[in-house]
């Protein structure tokens, strides 16, 4: 989508620049045109807009939504019917949004997509007004390690680890030394309240714990976006209560947070409400927000 | 801000791979135990095959020397035109035997009498010569002639030899003495029988002062060889000193066949030098006169026994380091796909598929070390058990034993690629539903 629109404007060279990137032509050759594209030359207003908009601190009010989904949809090979299709979606800077839905609606592929997991096989994906749709797997990791932060469905701890190291994984891939990765992920631990489990194994915490360092581990990185799925889909009330009340505390410090939940709690704390219909309406269901 | 954060790409310090494989391995003992012992096998039977190919290449060597020609012959090229005195030096036996390897050395020659030898346990009075018996031996070497009479006659060769030659044919004796220098140096009537001829004579018990004639010369037996080496021959025949030999009846007529010789006993694996030397000890001027007889040695069989027993071993040790490595990789394999969910967490949280195929790479590798360093010690102790157990000296190569731990840490590497390609495609969003097991 968006490489007929800049080949349509004529833009000369950064406009191939920019084509080449989407493409996804290896790995270091994107990074690399992408660079020359938002260097600034070339008059295409499509590349202005992505230079001013990816210049920006990512936290502050953009003109474009922090997630944009335009048409996205997803089918995995060998099956007919897909997994999620056709959504467009919008969350700006700051926003708490919670995505609901029945079970195999695409609550978790939409996740997958938006924390660039998984690729879309239709429509595109622009981050902060960046499509990172045909990134290549280098950028996208990148992004993934840096900017977005992912609690998943299922805790997803190193059972045979502490705490500590389950923190830390994030900021290994990082480049930081272990002394730097240390205080990160002890910091991190501080804001979830379980600075005094640091050194327990991960599997000797209770199922409410465990989520609560995996939410640790997802902001260890200071990510600009939160992507939570189904955080409190194994723990009791109490425990539920107490990750959606630190979501929430995120969320009011800046985070953008995005929650896939069947939680009515979450969802009565969030920005706004949006329900995923199911995956072969083929649309995307209305924003319950008040 | 994100182009910033793109033109950062994630990355893991080479450190905090060895770390992150360490870690990974320490976590789950058991499982690290059961990777590495396709290793610690493979690289045990490596050490074990090429050291018992040593130890035993050393056992062969060993073996071999024992049938490594000890004798050396020695004559003369050309015949004297008339008997002479015995035609090497005076002194010839000391300045053999300083030779180095030269155990005894000793002068020879078989009698050739002009007139049938007789020998008799018990001579027949005044009955010089007699009524022949069948004329020549066996190995026509005299006309002898065994004198019908009341004692038992056979016939049987004659030697004339000096004491070396006793000690070179490390002549073991039934009963009785050796002849030495002092009966050469009195021409003492004495000889030496052996077993063979003592036995046809009815010689056994020397205390009855037992002698026989030879060409009715009277010699008193003082010894009966029952053992010899290199010169067997005198077990069948009668043995005099040489001085006595040349006293009684003249120096060796080389003309009638009677060709003195030098017989050298030297250590194992010493002959060939002993004969290259002994021609000159014999004579400096015309070294080229002299006759030299090595029996041929095993030397090329030992040679191409031991070169089918080191290849045998080597394409063995291969073979195992092989299987071992394949183990490894299965193992790594199964491990691989049981921890697919946290290589996708891995990915998942900016690992990039280069840091997990280091980090599979990193974690075979230091297993295959660990199987590497316990195989090579397994190794050599089997080594040194089953070479004691032989009785045999343990032969271990430092060169092959020493960079045995790198080799299954090279081969733990080599494993872990395939492993570690599947484990860098793990696509996050597909193994993230699943429980993680570590």
């Amino acid at each position: 989508m968006a490489t007929e629109s800049l080949s349509g404007r004529g833009a000369a060279r950064q406009t191939r620049a920019l084509q080449e990137t989407l493409s996804g032509r290896g790995a270091a050759r994107p990074t690399r045109a992408l660079q020359e594209t938002l260097s600034g030359r070339g008059a295409a207003r499509q590349t202005r807009v992505l230079q001013e908009t990816l210049t920006q601190p990512i936290s502050r009010p953009s003109a474009h939504p922090l997630i944009e989904l335009r048409g996205a949809g997803v089918t995995y090979p060998g099956r007919r019917s897909p997994a999620l299709c056709t959504v467009d979606l919008a969350v700006r800077h700051g926003e708490l949004v919670t995505l609901t839905g029945p079970a195999g609606s695409g609550k978790s592929t939409l996740l997958s997509v938006v924390g660039l997991l998984l690729r879309p096989t239709t429509g595109s994906y622009l981050l902060n007004g960046l499509d990172v749709t045909r990134l290549g797997d280098k950028d996208r990791t990148a992004l993934r390690g840096r900017v977005i932060g992912s609690v998943f469905q299922r805790q997803q701890l190193l059972q045979s680890r502490s705490v500590l190291d389950n923190v830390m994984l994030p900021a290994l891939y990082a480049g930081l030394r272990r002394q730097q990765r240390a205080n990160v992920a002890a910091a991190a631990l501080e804001r979830v309240g379980m600075a005094h489990r640091m050194h327990a194994l991960a599997s000797e915490l209770p199922a409410g714990e465990q989520q609560r360092v995996a939410v640790a581990r997802a902001i260890a990185g200071n990510p600009s976006l939160l992507l939570c799925d189904d955080p409190t889909a194994s723990l009791d009330q109490e425990a539920a209560a107490h990750v959606i009340g630190l979501l929430v505390g995120l969320h009011k410090a800046g985070t953008t947070v995005l929650i896939a939940t069947r939680d009515q709690l979450a969802a009565a704390h969030s920005s706004r409400s949006l329900a995923l219909g199911p995956a072969s309406s083929g649309t995307f269901a209305e924003d319950l927000s008040p | 801000m994100i182009r910033r954060k793109i033109s950062q790409p994630t990355r893991l310090r080479p450190a905090d791979a060895v770390g992150e494989a360490c870690t990974a391995i320490l976590a789950k003992p058991a499982r690290a135990l059961v990777t590495s012992l396709g290793t610690l096998l493979g690289v045990a039977w490596f050490v074990t095959a090429l050291g018992l190919a040593s130890t035993a290449g050393g056992q062969v060597t060993s073996d071999f020397a024992h049938r490594l020609p000890t004798h050396v012959w020695i004559s003369q090229k050309r015949v004297s035109p008339a008997p002479a005195a015995v035609p090497y030096p005076a002194g010839l036996q000391q300045r053999l035997r300083a030779l180095h390897g030269v155990i005894a050395a000793g002068v020879f020659w078989p009698l050739r009498l002009g007139r049938p030898l007789i020998v008799s346990a018990r001579p027949r009075p005044g009955a010089p010569g007699g009524p022949g018996g069948p004329a020549g031996t066996a190995d026509g070497t005299a006309g002898n002639r065994v004198t019908p009479g009341p004692g038992t006659a056979r016939r049987a060769p004659v030697i004339a030899a000096s004491p070396g030659f006793l000690a070179a044919v490390s002549a073991k004796l039934g009963s009785g003495r050796l002849f030495g220098a002092w009966d050469q140096a009195h021409h003492a009537q004495v000889c030496l029988a052996g077993a063979v001829v003592a036995r046809a004579l009815g010689i056994s018990d020397l205390r009855l002062q037992r002698a026989v004639y030879i060409d009715d010369v009277p010699c008193v037996v003082i010894g009966i060889v029952s053992h010899a080496t290199g010169q067997r021959s005198i077990l069948w025949s009668v043995v005099l000193p040489s001085a006595t030999a040349t006293a009684l009846w003249g120096p060796p007529d080389e003309r009638a066949g009677a060709m003195p010789a030098v017989l050298i006993r030297t250590r194992p694996g010493a002959a060939g030098m002993v004969a290259r030397q002994a021609p000159f000890v014999i004579s400096q001027d015309r070294p080229d006169q002299v006759l030299v007889r090595v029996p041929p040695g095993p030397g090329q069989l030992r040679d191409q026994v031991l070169g089918t027993l080191t290849s045998l071993f080597f394409v063995l040790g291969w073979v195992s380091l092989a299987i071992g490595t394949l183990s490894i990789a299965s193992v790594t394999w199964l491990s691989v796909r049981e921890r697919s969910a946290e290589f996708g967490l891995r990915r998942a949280v900016g690992a990039r598929r280069r840091h997990i195929l280091a980090h599979v790479i990193c974690e075979s590798a230091i297993l295959g070390l660990i199987g590497g360093l316990a195989g090579a010690s397994l190794g050599v102790a089997v080594i040194i058990l089953l070479a004691r157990a032989r009785g045999w000296v343990p032969v271990v190569a430092p060169l092959t034993v020493l960079p045995a731990p790198l080799g299954g840490a090279a081969a733990g590497m080599l494993a872990g690629i395939i492993p570690a390609m599947f484990a860098a495609r793990i696509q996050p969003a597909e193994t993230l539903s699943r429980s993680l097991a570590m």
